[in-house]
C-alpha cells in the first residue's frame, strides 16, 4: 500500500504541474532553464496558472519580466529553494536494479492515466517518471538524487511538458542539500517513528493487521479511489460478510457442529471468496500497478539509454505505453 | 471418553478442519487455486445453500409443530434457511448464464441473516435446536 502511496504522491505531483501547463501545444522551444541562481524556474509558450494554496484555486500567471523571447509566462523562484523530496532507505518506490515500473489508473472523466518509472541499473529512487494519457506521452520528468546516510534526497527535478511530441514547458526545481546536513533529510517528507506501545499492544495489532491482511481486499487507497465505481462490488462484498458471519454465528452459538451447519458456513464463505473476487477485480480496471522488469534491462531496452534517464521525451524513449 | 463423546469430538475435529481449510480457501493466498475454481464457485454456493437452506426449514417445520409455542423458537432456523435459500438464489443464472448477482435475493440473504444473528443474540439457549433436531 505505500508503495502505491508513494507513486501515487509522486505522480499527483506530475499531474498537478502538467495541468497548468499549455493547452494549445505548439512547435519546440528551447526554453530549458541554463542553471542559474534561482532554484525554481518555470518557463513556457502556453498559459499557465499556479495553485494557489490558500484559495485552493488555479490562478492564471501572466509573462513576468525577464521572460525569455518566445514565452508567455517565465516563472522565477524568488529566493529560497523548491521542496526537499527525501526517500528513505527501504521506503516504497525504490528498487534494486535497473528496469521499469508501470501504474495506471483512470480518471474521473475516463481518461487513463499511465505513469512509467525508469530506474538506473544501481537501483534506488526513479531516475525518470514518464506520465502518458491516454496513451499519447504529456510530460517527462527527471530526478536528481543525492545519496546520504539515511537514503536520498532529491537535488534536482526537471519536469518537460509536451503536446504532441513538441516541448511547451519546464519546470525546474533545485534543492541543494545543505552544508553539514548530508547524513539526513533536510526537509523530512515520510518520517517514521517506532510506535511506544506496550506488548499486549503490539501482540493484539500484529493480530489484528494479520486478520486485515489476510481477509480484507488488498490495498486500501485503490479501494477509496474506486469507492464510487466500485460500490455495488463494494455491497455486494459487504453483504456477502455479513451472510458469513451469521452462518459463523450461527455455527459458534450452536453447542454441537452438524453436518449442515457446515455446509451452510461452506457456502456462505464461498460466496464470500466470489464476491471479494469480483471486487478485486472491479479494484484492478481502475488501479493497475505492474513493476514487471526490475531487472538488468537487454540490448537495446529503452532504459539503456542516458538520456531517458535524463527526462528525453524523444521516440526511444517513450516507447509505446499501451498497459 | 466413552464412544459417543469420542465419536462427537472426531466430527467437531473433522468440522473444524474443514473450516479452516475453507477460511484459507477465501484468502488472497489461495488465489491462484481459487482462479482456477472460479466458474464453479457459483455452483458450489448454489448446491450448498439449497442443502442447507432446505435443511434449516425442515429443522424450523418440525421445531414449529412438535415444540409447545415451537413456531416462535422456530424463528432462528427459518431466518437462516431464508438467508441459505437467498444465497444459492443470487447465483442462480435468470435469463443469463455468467451474469451478475442479483441484488433482491442478496437483500433478503443479508434481512434474514440479521434477523437470524438478533435472534441467536435474543435467545441463546434456542441456539442448540438444530442440533437437537438433528440428533432426533
Amino acid at each position: 500500500m505505500l508503495h502505491r502511496m508513494a507513486i501515487a504522491a509522486m505522480a499527483a505531483g506530475t499531474l498537478v504541474v502538467g495541468a497548468c501547463a499549455d493547452r494549445d501545444g505548439g512547435t519546440a522551444l528551447s526554453t530549458e532553464p541554463q542553471g542559474g541562481s534561482s532554484a525554481v524556474q518555470y518557463v513556457t509558450k502556453g498559459s499557465v496558472a499556479i495553485f494557489n494554496r490558500k484559495t485552493h484555486r488555479l490562478e492564471p500567471v501572466t509573462g513576468l519580466a525577464g521572460g525569455r523571447s518566445g514565452a508567455s509566462a517565465s516563472i522565477v523562484g524568488a529566493g529560497g529553494s523548491g521542496p526537499t523530496v527525501f526517500v528513505s532507505t527501504g521506503a516504497p518506490g525504490l528498487a534494486k536494479t535497473g528496469g521499469r515500473g508501470f501504474y495506471t489508473f483512470v480518471d474521473d472523466n475516463g481518461h487513463k492515466h499511465g505513469i512509467v518509472l525508469l530506474y538506473r541499473g544501481a537501483g534506488g529512487p526513479p531516475a525518470a517518471l514518464q506520465n502518458y494519457t491516454d496513451g499519447v506521452l504529456v510530460s517527462t520528468t527527471s530526478y536528481i538524487w543525492q545519496k546520504t546516510t539515511a537514503g536520498w534526497a532529491r537535488t534536482q527535478s526537471v519536469m518537460q511538458v509536451v503536446n504532441k511530441g513538441a516541448l511547451v514547458g519546464t519546470f525546474t526545481t533545485t534543492s541543494p542539500v545543505r552544508p553539514g546536513t548530508g547524513s539526513g533529510p533536510i526537509d523530512v517528507v515520510r518520517l517514521e517513528r517506532a510506535p511506544s506501545v506496550s506488548p499486549i499492544q503490539r501482540v493484539v495489532g500484529a493480530a489484528m493487521y494479520g486478520l486485515a491482511y489476510a481477509f480484507a481486499p488488498q490495498d486500501a487507497t485503490a479501494q477509496g479511489l474506486s469507492l464510487y465505481r466500485c460500490r455495488y462490488e463494494w455491497l455486494r462484498f459487504s453483504s456477502a460478510a455479513v451472510v458469513l458471519f451469521a452462518a459463523g454465528s450461527a455455527m459458534a452459538g450452536a453447542p454441537v457442529l452438524t453436518a449442515f451447519m457446515m455446509t451452510t458456513f461452506i457456502g456462505a464463505i464461498t460466496n464470500a471468496a466470489i464476491a471479494e473476487d469480483a471486487l478485486l477485480d472491479c479494484l484492478l480496471n481502475y488501479s493497475q500497478l505492474a513493476f514487471s522488469s526490475f531487472s538488468a534491462s537487454g540490448a537495446g531496452a529503452p532504459t539503456d539509454k542516458w538520456d531517458c534517464f535524463a527526462g528525453s521525451y524523444s521516440a526511444h524513449c517513450t516507447t509505446a505505453f499501451t498497459l | 471418553m466413552s464412544p459417543s463423546s469420542d465419536t462427537r469430538f472426531r466430527s467437531e475435529l473433522i468440522f473444524m478442519i474443514v473450516a479452516i481449510l475453507s477460511v484459507a480457501y477465501a484468502t488472497p493466498w489461495a488465489a491462484p487455486l481459487r482462479e482456477s475454481a472460479r466458474p464453479l464457485l457459483p455452483v458450489v454456493v448454489v448446491i450448498l445453500g439449497t442443502i442447507s437452506g432446505v435443511w434449516y426449514l425442515v429443522t424450523a417445520l418440525l421445531e414449529g409443530v412438535s415444540r409447545k409455542g415451537g413456531w416462535n423458537a422456530a424463528a432462528l432456523s427459518l431466518a437462516f434457511g431464508l438467508s441459505s435459500l437467498c444465497m444459492a438464489l443470487i447465483h442462480v443464472p435468470l435469463g443469463q448464464v455468467g451474469g451478475p448477482p442479483h441484488d433482491v435475493p442478496l437483500v433478503g440473504a443479508v434481512v434474514f441473516a440479521l434477523i437470524g444473528v438478533a435472534q441467536l443474540a435474543r435467545a441463546p439457549e434456542r441456539s442448540g435446536s438444530p442440533r437437537e433436531s438433528s440428533e432426533r
